[in-house]
This record gives structure tokens, sequence and C-alpha cells, in this order.
């Protein structure tokens, strides 16, 4: 119960930090709080739902679903995407990536995948 | 230094698939994880219209997003070694897709069962039917791993410690296969640090670059596109 209240409470910190901008104290601070393990996210590293990745896309982080599966409209670059990501199995959509570059560019909150550097 | 890289010419490419087949037979990858495929797309209005065809296969990117995934889980099953080419290793991965995740070219493939050429085929060709100790690692396949292209990295690295660098991208036998079997010769494979390699002066010549540079993981694959390099 602690642990659900600790979430719901980053979360309302989060969202709003999400609304306004990826770079903002909140969300660097929730970033930290993940790496460091302040934050339980879980430990499995995988996919599924319940594991780590959604845990703190969704939970940790407030996004709602459509905001990486956008199913209702492509951006330019499913062009790109396998055949077998439309839609992908057991997923809801493809997730233009795109939309991962905000956080997790260089010096951005998440870990950087993206060689890009944040200015 | 030597660092590898492929230039697709788009304007050539007919979208045959030969790259594909090619890719499926030399490498056994199941039709639900692809090492290569093929994609296309109308431009224009009619009645002048075109069709573009463009193979994707891994860009072997300098910042590897799939790398630093795979790193910050744990695993570390993804390396690049130093003549630029990205591998995964079967023993190490996890299956745990983060590089799926992270790559913007769509490129690393979760592949959950390890099958034959044929489907339905009673037996396998002797080409499969060879024991998986003798197979080179990036083909001794795994259910439940990621697999991806490896610029036939069989075929180079055989090249490579004999000394015979010179014959990547020219010797049918150093040259990855997806490269040989293009019938209009959209596909050039070769070494981008020598400047008098046909790979370095068909890139300055035909302007060609990366895609999706905006994601800054500087992708050694180069594309010929049409209307230039935007």
């Amino acid at each position: 119960m602690k642990r659900l209240i600790t979430l719901l409470a980053i979360a309302a910190l989060a969202v709003p930090a999400l609304a306004t901008g990826p770079f903002n104290a909140a969300l660097d601070e929730t970033a930290e709080q993940i790496r460091s393990g302040a934050l339980d996210v879980g430990k499995k590293y995988s996919m599924d739902f319940s594991d780590r990745f959604h845990t703190i896309h969704t939970k940790a982080l407030g996004m709602g679903c459509v905001a990486c599966h956008a199913t209702q409209s492509y951006s330019p670059d499913h062009l790109y995407l396998r055949a077998a990501e439309f839609p992908q199995r057991g997923h809801p959509g493809p997730v233009p990536r795109a939309d991962c570059i905000g956080c997790h560019q260089q010096q951005g909150s998440a870990t950087p995948w993206y060689g890009m550097v944040r200015k | 230094m030597t660092k590898f890289v492929r230039v697709i010419d788009t304007m050539r490419c007919m979208g045959c698939r030969s790259c594909v087949a090619a890719c499926a037979v030399e490498n056994n990858f199941t039709p639900e994880a692809p090492w290569n495929v093929m994609v296309e797309y109308e431009t224009g209005a009619y009645p002048n219209t075109g069709r573009v065809f463009a193979t994707l296969n891994c860009m072997h990117c300098e910042n590897p997003p799939c790398k630093t995934a795979c790193d910050a889980a744990g695993f570390k099953a993804i390396s690049k070694n130093e003549f630029g080419v990205v591998l995964i290793d079967y023993e190490k991965c996890s299956g745990c897709r983060y590089c799926v995740a992270t790559c913007p070219y769509g490129v690393p493939q979760h592949n959950e069962r390890v099958a034959g050429l044929y489907p339905g085929a009673k037996e396998a060709t002797p080409y499969e039917a060879i024991a998986t100790e003798k197979r080179h690692p990036t083909h001794r396949k795994l259910p439940n791993v990621v697999e991806k292209c490896t610029f036939c990295w069989h075929k180079l690295e055989p090249a490579i410690a004999a000394g015979n660098l010179q014959a990547i991208g020219k010797d049918p036998r150093h040259t990855p296969t997806c490269d040989l079997v293009c019938p209009v010769g959209a596909r050039i494979f070769g070494d981008l640090d020598d400047p008098n390699s046909e790979v370095s002066r068909v890139i300055a010549r035909k302007k060609a670059a990366p895609i999706k540079r905006e994601f800054g993981t500087k992708p050694q694959v180069y594309y010929v596109l049409e209307g230039g390099d935007n």
C-alpha cells in the first residue's frame, strides 16, 4: 500500500511535468529516483506490461498508453517499421521512436539512447 | 583504420527482393524476425506517380542505441567491434527487447523460435543440418533472443583474420550476401576510410546519406535518395 501511495504521489508530480515539457526538475528527480533505486519499478527488464519498462513509463511517469501507442495515425516513419509491427503482436500499435528523443537524448532526464545533445 | 559501410541506391533499386531472399538463405532468419526487409511506398500524385523501394537492415550505428539499452539493462550482449560491426551475443541475450524498443529503425527482431528455411518441410536441408557447434557464432540460433543483420560478419571475419581486407566488398566469399546478389548494382559494401573505395566514391558522387539522422546514432548505411540527401 505504501508503495502504491509513493507511486501515485510520484505520478502526480510527473504528469504536470510531462505536460509542461520534458526538461524540468520534477521529471529529472523522478528519473534519478528510478536510477538510484529509491523508487521501486521492478528489476525484471522486459517489455511485458508488468515489468520494468512499462512500470517506469506508465506508473512512475504517469504516461497514458496513447502517448506512445498512437494507433489512430501513423507518423511518416511508419514506413520503416517491420510488417509485424502493424500492430506488433500483443501491443496496441507501433511506437514512433521520435517520441522518445525528448527524454532519451544526451543530457536528457532518462538513459540517453540517442546521440543528439540537448541544447 | 577500416570502417565498413553500405550504400543503398534507391534510385536503382527496383524492389526485386533478391537481397531479402539471399539474406534469408544465408542467415536462416525466420519470417517473423527478418534481418532484411523491403520498404516500398508511392510518391507523387496521379498521373505523375512513382514507386520507391528501399531495403532496411541493421545500420550498424556509430552510437548504437540498442547497445546503450542492453548495457544499461546489465546484459552487455551487444558489442560494436573496431570495424564498426554491431553484433549480438545470443548466449548473453535475455530476450528483454529493450534494444527492439530503442532502435529508431526497427532493426532488432525478437525471435521466438528456431525454424527451418522451408515451413512444413519434413527434413532439414544439408545446409540447415550443420551442427550448431560447427556454425559461426552469429548462426548459432537460440529461441527467445534478439537477432539482426551482422553485415555477414561470418564472411568478413575470415578475411580480416587473414589480413586480406582488400577482398572485402570485392571477393564474393568476403562480401555480405545481400550486396552480392543485387542485379542492378543498387547495393555497395566497402571501406569508408579508403577514399578510393567504391563506397566512398559513390557516397561522394551521389550525395548518399544515412536516414533518420535526427536520432544522432550515426548510421553506417547510406542511402541515395531521390531529391538529395534530405
